[in-house]
């Protein structure tokens, strides 16, 4: 099965064809604004890139290389100060095959030369962009995210199985999935454990939830002790193994085949489904991580509503309550309540969900993307 | 289509159903081919049991088990944390 893609010249497939200019580092988050404003670019900015260590300063690195390699970006400008951790020609020098420019604010003489200067190189960036055409591409060349948030009864009961027929009919085209939130997974270690590829893989599982159970303790909290929640029992959920396994649904059924650390790509060669310890925090991190770790699209499950999109990837968000889509429709892409109403089998749902996620490869615009709501936002990781 | 439905049972190993409309106590609810009659109230996304679980069993949704009965469930009976325990740490230390 194909869809139509934009074929970069290291044979990745973008379902997009974005130019962005990227920030290396907080200070250089306002001349970035300005060159969007005047172009038209999609901006790139974050709290980081300076004083930063070990896990952290990899991390933050990943996920800035990510947004260059990422085959939804047609071309990039990054723009430095001159003194911060992660030096703009570092970055670009890893990247290929596509137009990469990169300028710093302290060489170029300040805001107002940076921005100048960077407009017209957006300038002649775009027109490189816009003439590329979408061509036929296999369907098996997506990598797909999973993600849930604001979760509410219809998502551990419709959304997520859908997503997780989905997931499974990709994997089957020879697509790569991603199933992220770790803390999620606490509950579900033993059942994901016995689905890896190999003992080595099981035993990644167990340890990424180690390190979050300990990060938790740390904080004098356990992951045990505070799921689930009120909230959840009082919605039905009675254990922390159920609440964890209506979430890993996502990802479907197939075997594990690694775990990859927040926003690390699959390695070459790599397919299938895949684990990202994604790093803490809200949804808009966990969808940073697996977007810059070479998601093209993301499925994300909301049952009360979240309009958050990546500026990246278009975000598909789904909800199975008939209220949230009432009232958050403008918002919501997909509606899997007939489930939840009796109407519909998950797997028939799945299925439309599927020809969805088709449509927005080919260039259908999500929710999000027609708002323009999107959250950029680079997330701590948990060490031990 | 399918005629509608007032809970599901997602895994056809599953002993358990999620109510998906708020239960009354004596409603006869089907779930695929078999029927039972609740003995008690079950609210929207809360449990009923499919079948007798005797105490010590698992409870099995999603096709995977969820906690371990701390009492003998009867068919129809509301499943949740007053007659259920959680067994993450032992599904752990299974691995």
């Amino acid at each position: 099965m194909e869809f139509l893609g934009f074929r970069r010249k290291n044979g990745q497939v973008g379902v997009r064809n974005h130019v962005v200019v990227l920030s290396t580092v907080l200070c250089a988050s306002s001349v970035v604004r300005k060159i969007t404003r005047a172009t038209g670019a999609v901006p790139i900015i974050h709290e980081r890139g300076c004083m930063e260590l070990g896990r952290q300063q990899e991390h933050t690195e990943r996920v800035l290389r990510g947004v260059l390699n990422h085959p939804n970006v047609g071309a990039a400008l990054v723009v430095g100060l001159g003194c911060e951790q992660i030096l703009p020609d570092r970055l670009v020098g890893d990247v290929s095959g596509k137009p990469l420019r990169h300028i710093l604010i302290r060489e170029e003489g300040g805001t107002k030369a940076a921005v100048d200067n960077g407009i017209r190189i957006i300038q002649q960036l775009s027109e490189d962009v816009e003439a590329a055409e979408r061509s036929p591409a296999d369907l098996g060349e997506l990598n797909l995210a999973t993600q849930c948030g604001s979760s509410d009864t219809g998502s551990g009961l419709a959304s997520n199985l859908a997503v997780g027929v989905v997931a499974d009919m990709l994997v089957e085209l020879g697509g790569t999935v991603l199933l992220g939130e770790t803390a999620s997974l606490y509950g579900a270690t033993g059942v994901m454990a016995k689905r890896a590829v190999s003992s080595e893989v099981a035993q990644q599982i167990i340890d990424i939830t180690d390190v979050m159970e300990s990060y938790y303790c740390r904080m004098g909290r356990s992951l045990k002790e505070a799921n689930p929640t009120p909230g959840n029992i009082a919605g039905g959920l009675t254990t922390l193994v159920e609440k964890s396994l209506g979430g890993v649904r996502k990802g479907g059924t197939a075997p594990i085949q690694g775990v990859l650390a927040p926003a690390a790509p699959v390695p070459p060669g790599g397919r299938g489904l895949w684990i990202m310890d994604t790093s803490l925090g809200l949804g808009a991190h966990t969808t940073t991580d697996m977007v810059t770790g070479g998601a093209q699209i993301m499925v994300y499950t909301t049952g009360r509503g979240n309009p958050v999109g990546s500026p990246i990837a278009p975000v598909v968000k789904i909800t199975a309550t008939p209220g949230t889509m009432e009232a958050l429709g403008e918002n919501v892409d997909f509606d899997a309540s007939p489930v939840l109403l009796g109407k519909e089998t998950a797997e028939s749902c799945g299925q439309r969900l599927f020809e969805k996620l088709v449509a927005v490869a080919g260039g259908h615009l999500t929710k999000a993307e027609r708002l323009d709501d999107n959250v950029f936002a680079i997330g701590a990781v948990a060490v031990l | 289509m399918y005629a509608q439905r007032r809970a599901l049972r997602i895994d056809s190993n599953d002993n358990v159903a999620t109510a998906i409309f708020d239960l009354m106590s004596g409603e006869t609810v089907r779930v695929d081919n078999r029927q039972v009659v609740l003995r008690e109230p079950v609210p929207f996304g809360h449990k009923l049991a499919l079948e007798d679980i005797p105490r010590g069993e698992y409870i099995i949704k999603y096709g995977a088990r969820i906690g371990r009965a701390t009492r003998h469930i009867q068919e129809g009976e509301h499943v949740h944390i007053q007659n259920v325990e959680d067994i993450t740490d032992e599904l752990r230390k299974e691995v």
